[in-house]
């Protein structure tokens, strides 16, 4: 897998992607985890927005995302539009023990819809779902609990609390699934912290992204992803991925 | 399934390809400049005056990514105009202390120094001596190997437009991007988008982009970099510090299909084409690039700011890969702290180019002996305004020179032909007369380095042992001289003599002295690396176009993770 030569770089598809979502449902982390296999219990709010790029081989094509990774809180909401113009793909992250956050999304799901561009793949994805599974899960990197006192921005509820973890759960799967699918949406449970979810979110955008486009209009000059026809399938949960086995290779392949 | 390919880049940050799904020139001028049709504007569009410094003063940015900002960019600092000061600084994110005086030579170099009849936005650039607070707080943290030399640079984004609510009925602000770095490419690239995006949505703009650049690599010399900003995203050619790269980074991008996102940070900025700033003079264009390998001081005269500065970078980056010999001032004003020092009743200082736009310079400077005095010409004879402006008659006027070299008049005729057409000819007309100029100062070099080559010491001569090691023979005029008979030169000298004569001039100039001692530095080195390394005499040839030093080519290797 790991075989990226000098010429793989000139042939590569870019695909800009944007995440978005309410402050602290964890679309840093979502992004530390594929970027870089990691993930930090408590995590600094971003501001504005970081920029990190990942490379992805999806059969016989190489993608290259370009991931702005954007501030949730309110006060930068007015410079998300600099992030999602032009942008082929938008992962919108909520935090399945915080209906709230479920609504946020859906607001961003609707600004995409009406000032992205209009071949824009969206993809729904419910974070933190490690919060509501039964402990007896297997977690295959296991983090320490942080002493540190968790500011509002990162709290996790329940993470340092025994409750039963199927009662954190404010939103149901079959909730979020049948949005998704009525707004043509794909759509994930996922968990930064164990990986669950993380690939396969890429790599669903990927097998929908209209590539072949992305490659005639950039060499058509303009670049312009607005010209990109794109295809609105519903999302469709593919199981084709094993997690554990990529995290694996991953981190063979990692250099860091 | 997709397969996540991590071997390619050690950080997410860099890599050499391009980002050619982007769209947008970095590199137009503001006016060309077009908001996103998507994106929602502030319920308050005017940010006021005092609006502006609340909204900073409530930013706050951690020390770690200060440090970490400030590899690449000081500070940003707003001005406004206030009737009672004059421009002021009113906001300065991340914070830094100036004195009184250093504020307001920020200040004075950030604004018009003319009247602005039009409405709008307009980049322009200073370069003042480094103030004493800056060199405290931000030059420890300069990436070792990075150019730098005393000075700072300033990148400002000026506006002005209609404001009801001012007394004078109009708004007059800029933000200023302040960095140790010369890449007025990319700063300029910067400006135009951080300042019409400041303009909308004020103080949050200013904590996005600092938080943006913190999280760039490191800008090391002879790398090119991805830079995410604002959305968008700039594949940078950072070339060598001496800029004897550029050639060769210059013909990586000639290759690329997509040059708008691809900037070579140390060129001057693109747009608008500068053969429109020039075209009062384009066949004394040859004289003026000999004038400048002179050393020789010249006064640019421009219409505006925006244009003084730029021709300024565009003159000085024709020098390279010669070392700067001489000071330079993309914008001067009567204001700056250093006025007493360039410009009084001796001669001016060699090499000195001052870009200025006040009449006031057409009389202190009148015993300079060339003004270069730009701008468009027909326009102005249109509009009847030649004479409100109380500068110098548009050209070149020079007391002393006389050249040396032909001209291309095969390429003057271009440049003329491209006058009367269409922007995208105008900028290729501009591209083509920088390489020819740029290859020219090549060419000059060309026996300089072929004489040059003859001093490096080879296996025949008595020096086995590194101890002592081997180094380059002393640099004889005469030597040189008859090498330079036997071989000739790839320039269109006019005459021998000229020729001669030209080399002469050169070599009493601080430029040859410099370049010398570089190519001195780069030789000595390879021969006295280890003796693994025997066939040193090859590969301690002296070429322009290579890089000199052992610093990896390529953008893996170089970059901090982070």
């Amino acid at each position: 897998m790991a075989d990226a030569s000098g010429s793989s770089a000139d042939k590569s598809v870019q695909v800009k992607l944007v995440l978005l979502g309410e402050a602290a449902v964890g679309k840093s982390s979502v992004v530390l985890r594929f970027v870089s296999n990691e993930f930090q219990a408590n995590k600094e709010p971003t501001i504005g927005a970081a920029f990190l790029t990942q490379k992805c081989r999806l059969e016989d094509r190489v993608l290259r995302y370009e991931i702005w990774d954007t501030a949730g809180q309110e006060r930068f909401h007015s410079l998300a539009p600099m992030y999602y113009r032009n942008a082929q793909a938008a992962v919108v992250v909520y935090d399945v023990t915080k209906a709230s956050s479920l609504e946020k999304a859906k607001t961003w799901v609707k600004e995409l819809q009406r000032q992205a561009n209009p071949n824009i793949v969206i993809a729904l994805a419910g974070n933190k779902v490690d919060l509501v599974q039964p402990a007896s899960a297997p977690s295959p990197t296991p983090v320490a609990e942080s002493e540190d006192e968790a500011d509002d921005a990162t709290a996790t509820p329940g993470e340092a609390t025994g409750e039963q973890p199927e009662s954190l759960r404010q939103v149901p799967r079959e909730e979020a699934e049948a949005y998704a699918q009525e707004a043509g949406l794909l759509f994930f449970e996922t968990s930064a912290k164990t990986g669950e979810g993380i690939v396969e979110i890429f790599t669903e955008i990927a097998k929908k992204i209209p590539i072949e486009q992305i490659l005639a209009s950039s060499r058509g000059g303009a670049g312009r992803a607005g010209g990109v026809g794109g295809r609105t399938g519903t999302g469709s949960q593919q199981g084709g991925v094993n997690l554990e086995e990529n995290a694996a290779k991953g981190k063979d392949a990692c250099n860091c | 399934m997709i397969t996540i390919v991590r071997d390619e880049e050690k950080t997410p940050f860099k890599s050499s390809s391009n980002p050619n799904l982007l769209n947008v020139s970095p590199k137009v001028s503001m006016r060309r400049l077009s908001r996103s049709n998507t994106l929602p504007r502030m319920p308050r569009l005017e940010v006021e005056g005092g609006a502006t410094l609340d909204d900073l003063s409530t930013l706050s940015m951690e020390p770690s990514k200060v440090t970490r900002l400030r590899r690449w960019i000081i500070s940003l600092v707003v001005v406004d105009f206030d009737i009672d000061y004059g421009p002021k600084v009113t906001g300065i994110y991340p914070p830094l202390q100036f004195s009184a005086q250093e504020e307001s030579n920020i200040a004075f170099s950030s604004f018009p120094d003319s009247p602005q009849a039009e409405s709008g936005s307009y980049i322009h650039s200073f370069r003042i001596r480094c103030p004493a607070s800056v060199a405290q707080a931000a030059m420890d943290e300069i990436t070792p190997g990075a150019e730098v030399d005393g000075f700072i640079y300033g990148f400002a984004h000026f506006t002005q437009r209609r404001d009801p609510k001012s007394k004078r009925g109009y708004q007059q602000r800029s933000l200023v991007i302040l960095s140790q770095h010369a890449y007025p490419s990319l700063f300029y690239s910067m400006s135009s988008y951080l300042g019409e995006e400041f303009l909308s949505h004020g103080g949050p703009m200013l904590e996005v982009a600092c938080h943006n650049v913190a999280n760039w690599p490191d800008p090391h010399p002879s790398t090119t970099l991805e830079l995410g900003f604002l959305g968008y995203v700039f594949t940078t050619d950072l070339p060598e510090a001496s800029g004897a790269q550029l050639a060769n980074a210059l013909n990586k991008v000639q290759a690329k299909p997509d040059p708008y996102m691809h900037i070579i940070a140390t060129l001057a900025p693109q747009q608008p084409p500068i053969i429109d700033a020039l075209q009062s003079c384009l066949a004394h264009l040859w004289s003026i690039w000999e004038c400048l390998i002179l050393c020789e001081p010249i006064l640019v005269f421009g219409t505006s700011a925006a244009m003084a500065s730029q021709v300024v970078w565009w003159l000085r980056g024709l020098l390279h890969p010669i070392p700067l010999a001489g000071d330079f001032r993309p914008f001067f004003t009567i204001h700056d702290s250093d006025h007493s020092t360039l410009v009084n009743c001796r001669a001016p200082q060699a090499g000195l180019l001052l870009g200025v736009t006040n009449p006031f310079f057409n009389r202190a400077c009148s015993h300079w002996p060339h003004v270069l005095s730009v701008g468009p010409s027909k326009k102005k004879a249109t509009q009847g305004s030649a004479n409100i402006s109380g500068g110098p008659p548009l050209g070149w006027t020079t007391k002393t020179h006389k050249r040396h070299v032909s001209k291309d008049l095969v390429l003057l005729r271009k440049l003329q032909d491209a006058l009367h057409r269409d922007e995208r000819a105008q900028l290729e007309a501009s591209e083509a007369l920088r390489e020819h100029l740029t290859s020219r100062t090549t060419a000059f070099l060309v026996p300089l380095q072929r004489y040059l080559n003859t001093l490096i010491p080879t296996h025949a001569d008595p020096a086995p042992t590194p101890f002592p090691p081997a180094r380059l023979k002393p640099f004889n005029e005469n030597a040189f001289f008859a090498s330079l008979k036997a071989n000739g030169s790839p320039l269109p000298f006019k005459r021998s003599a000229k020729r001669k004569d030209f080399y002469e001039k050169w070599m009493r100039t601080r430029a040859f002295g410099l370049w010398l001692a570089g190519q001195e530095e780069v030789v000595n080195r390879v021969l006295s690396e280890p003796p693994s390394s025997a066939l040193l005499p090859r590969t301690a040839r002296l070429e322009p176009s290579r890089p000199q030093s052992a610093r990896p080519v390529s953008p893996s290797g170089s970059v901090s993770s982070g």
